[in-house]
């Protein structure tokens, strides 16, 4: 066993690419510069996670040397510090390296942009903040994160915020119910923002509660005393509470009712989607159940048997969401939207894994579930994203429909998208295999039969709508927009290597993990380093914990049969294009309505902006008719008419009685002043001779007062 | 032996013969003479006062004046520096370094 590591080093983890924030905009008279020192922060942080990961997988649990808590409102007892256990060091190392590979793709993909000194603070702002999420010991300083992370989103989602037509996202001109379904980039922003802030609200709400019954909001301290749990539960407060801070998870991550910020989140560069959607963002809600649920599983189970009911609102609400969002993604004709689908729908996996943790007998389980799935998608999905960001870039089009046959001109791109897809897909032996099966065999083995099938069926959707992206992007015939462009001299090439390398490396990544997966007992490390996160941080669950269940041969077979079968016909259909898609859509009877009901997203969020944007605003027209023009103005007016009466007869004052005594003081000013202005000569001579005299008086005057005499 | 008076009455003669300097004569250089003289007037203040008063205390505080006039000399050397410089930059601009025409500053 090596020694212990600096505490130092996970502290710098996420104050690294906070300083790299810090000192883009002193740089951004050398924009050279600038860019490669906001690349060489994200690494540093990068490195540090490394530092820590080393010992981690060698099996070292020892406290690391340093302070890992340093006091910060000692008013109320609140410190701040660090976590140091193998789950979390895994979770920040995944965000670590995942965001400096985006940030090296940025190198080249943002090339030449006009708001990159904008650009680089908010994305090591963002990278800081998530790392804040992930490592903070305590509620407050993760809150700190959190925020931080939701500014950055809002900042880079709508970064491109002069709202030019080409980035807007939706197909502008669509409408479902009377609402517009295209939003041009600042207003998506906003709408992340302000979905997010609903969460966020009931998280604020949610850790209060837990201080004023607790008085900390340390999750060693709320894990050692359960007083405060015994409390809540007598005030009837302790489900809502739980459900509270969930809802915070449920608003960042994008879960049902909350999901409809991340599709339209795609208004921002390709970069920012990777970033949010691999690293960042949307997993700080999985952190935030990863750390509550063991939380509140014994806090709930030593008080009531309400146990199950919030656990099985998680692991449902996130099972619901990936089969939502998975529906959403099958019709799909924006390529960033198809993955942004896909990623809502990955997240609820990831949610019902953990969700799934308190109905098992063993809490581990599902926690490394959750812990691998997470890993993987950020892997494959970051790929995704850049691939697209580059498939975009070359095809100057959004849609999946002005691409086609890119097959052999990106052979690259082709490479990595292909094998990022099939992991999406959850085809061995890619790591998404693995991982979603994990979260599937925890959902078997604890018996929910219900959940297994929704995310089973889930995962043959996913095969559908990854293939059917990867048909149309990639095979078939070129698009006219692509022949189009080729007439103008832009025929569609590979991008430059500095964008293709890091989507490369995470493809080979999901490659290694997949196939080394089974040799090197990845699951049984995960499930080791759940375990000692369980048992450094809530050493009341000690007893919950246990091994890896494995492969479960029975459940592996259900989800593949589903893979199989979503696989098989996207490939049919869009590979080698047996039958043509859009006929079937058109022609037969009953898929048309589906297909329109999914494209308009299920009318949530038509229904959303009814309820929430249109209402209010119909309101506030309605109160202004009724209320303000035919009540409050004729009030207004008839106070305005005596204001101008009252304020005529002030003039007539003003003018003959205060301007006259304000004349004749300013009169008398000028006189005095015509008259002091000879001293001032302007001869320097003249002031010193005076000086020297009025020094000489003044000394002669402190003579005689001190009695001497002068004769 | 001398006394402290012995030492503020020279430094005290310094002191006027720069202020009349000062007053009477019209050369810069001149000037610039007279307020050096002023300087050493208050630096010689300086130490004596150091000497005769403060000399019991132990070393620190003993040898603050003497500490002081070190920044003083280095100050006024300086000070000196930049005045001389002006007057340069004034004669090359008027051909003459006598203050009384050197009024296009004034406004």
């Amino acid at each position: 066993m090596s020694e212990a590591v600096s505490a130092y080093f996970i502290w710098g983890v996420f104050v690294a690419p906070f300083a790299g924030a810090v000192l883009v905009p002193l740089l951004q008279k050398a924009p050279k510069m600038r860019d490669y020192v906001a690349v060489l922060f994200s690494f540093v942080s990068a490195v540090f996670a490394l530092s820590l990961l080393v010992p981690t997988l060698q099996g070292q649990t020892v406290a690391p040397s340093g302070p890992t808590s340093v006091p910060w409102i000692t008013a109320l007892g609140i410190s701040v510090g660090v976590l140091y256990d193998p789950f979390t060091i895994i979770l920040s190392n995944v965000v670590a390296w995942v965001s400096f590979l985006i940030m090296v793709y940025s190198l080249e993909y943002m090339k030449g942009d006009s708001g990159l000194t904008r650009y680089w603070f908010f994305m090591n702002f963002f990278i800081g903040s998530m790392q804040l999420v992930v490592l903070s010991d305590n509620f407050l300083s993760m809150f700190v994160g959190w925020e931080g992370v939701g500014l950055c989103s809002f900042a880079l989602i709508g970064f491109w915020f002069t709202d030019e037509k080409e980035r807007w996202v939706g197909t502008v001109g669509s409408m479902a119910l009377g609402e517009a379904q295209a939003y041009p980039p600042s207003h998506a922003g906003m709408k992340a923002f302000v979905m997010t802030r609903i969460g966020d609200v009931a998280f604020l709400i949610g850790i209060i509660l837990l201080f004023i019954y607790s008085g900390t909001f340390s999750f060693t301290q709320l894990a050692q005393n359960a007083g405060w749990a015994t409390r809540l539960a007598q005030s009837g407060l302790l489900v809502p509470t739980a459900l509270l801070i969930f809802g915070g998870a449920v608003g960042k991550s994008a879960q049902f009712p909350l999901h409809e910020w991340l599709p339209d989140a795609m208004a921002g560069p390709a970069s920012v989607s990777a970033l949010i959607h691999a690293a960042t963002m949307v997993k700080a809600g999985v952190v935030l159940v990863a750390r509550v649920g063991p939380l509140f599983y014994f806090a709930l189970a030593s008080n009531t048997s309400l146990v199950q009911p919030f656990f099985v609102t998680v692991a449902w609400i996130g099972a619901f969401t990936a089969f939502l969002a998975a529906t959403q993604a099958l019709v799909g004709f924006e390529l960033k939207k198809i993955l942004a689908y896909s990623t809502v729908s990955q997240i609820g996996y990831m949610m019902m894994a953990l969700g799934l943790t308190g109905l098992s007998t063993d809490f581990a389980q599902g926690l490394s579930a959750g812990l691998y799935h997470l890993m993987s998608h950020a892997i494959f999905k970051a790929s995704l994203f850049m691939g697209a960001g580059a498939l975009i870039h070359v095809s100057e089009s959004k849609y999946v429909s002005d691409m086609g046959g890119l097959r052999a001109k990106m052979k690259m791109t082709f490479a990595a998208f292909l094998v990022a897809a099939a992991s999406l897909s959850g085809i061995p032996p890619f790591s998404g295999f693995w991982s979603k099966d994990a979260v599937l065999a925890t959902a078997w083995d604890s018996g929910q039969t219900g959940l297994f099938l929704v995310g089973a069926m889930t995962a043959g959707l996913t095969a559908f709508y990854s293939f059917r992206m990867l048909g149309i992007v990639f095979y078939g015939k070129q698009s006219m927009k692509l022949d189009e462009l080729e007439k103008e001299g832009h025929p569609a090439r590979e991008v430059p290597r500095l964008m293709w390398v890091p989507y490369m490396i995470l493809a080979v990544g999901t490659v290694l993990i997949g196939v080394l997966s089974a040799p090197l007992g990845l699951e049984n490390g995960l499930e080791w380093a759940s375990n000692a996160y369980l048992v450094s941080l809530f050493p009341r669950l000690s007893g919950l914990t246990g091994t890896s269940a494995g492969f479960n041969a029975v459940s592996s077979l259900i989800a593949l049969g589903f893979v199989g079968i979503g696989f098989a016909i996207a490939w049919t259909l869009y590979v080698a294009k047996r039958y043509s898609a859009s006929k079937l859509v058109h022609e037969e009877g009953f898929i048309h309505p589906i297909y329109t009901f999914l494209e308009n997203r299920w009318y949530i969020n038509a229904v959303y902006y009814r309820v929430f944007v249109d209402a209010p605003i119909r309101a506030s027209r309605w109160l202004l008719s009724s209320f303000e023009i035919r009540g409050l103005d004729r009030v207004n007016n008839a106070g305005a008419y005596l204001g101008i009466n009252l304020s005529a007869a002030g003039n007539w004052i003003d003018a003959h009685v205060i301007d006259g005594v304000a004349n004749g003081f300013s009169l008398a000013g000028q006189a005095f002043s015509r008259t002091i202005r000879k001293v001032q000569t302007g001869i320097t001579q003249q002031y010193i001779f005076v000086f020297a005299l009025g020094l000489a008086l003044l000394i002669l005057a402190l003579l005689l007062g001190a009695g001497v005499r002068l004769y | 032996m001398n006394t402290l008076a012995d030492f503020t009455f020279v430094s005290g003669l310094l002191f006027a013969v720069g202020i009349y300097g000062l007053i009477v004569k019209r050369n810069a250089l001149r000037m610039l003479f007279a307020v050096e003289i002023m300087i050493n007037a208050a630096n010689l203040n300086f130490i004596a006062f150091d000497r005769f008063l403060w000399s019991n205390l132990p070393l620190p505080q003993a040898a603050l004046g003497q500490t002081f006039v070190l920044f003083s000399i280095a100050l006024a050397a300086a000070e000196a520096a930049v005045v001389l410089a002006i007057i340069v930059v004034a004669y090359r601009l008027h051909k003459n370094v006598d203050v009384s025409e050197l009024k296009t500053l004034g406004g």
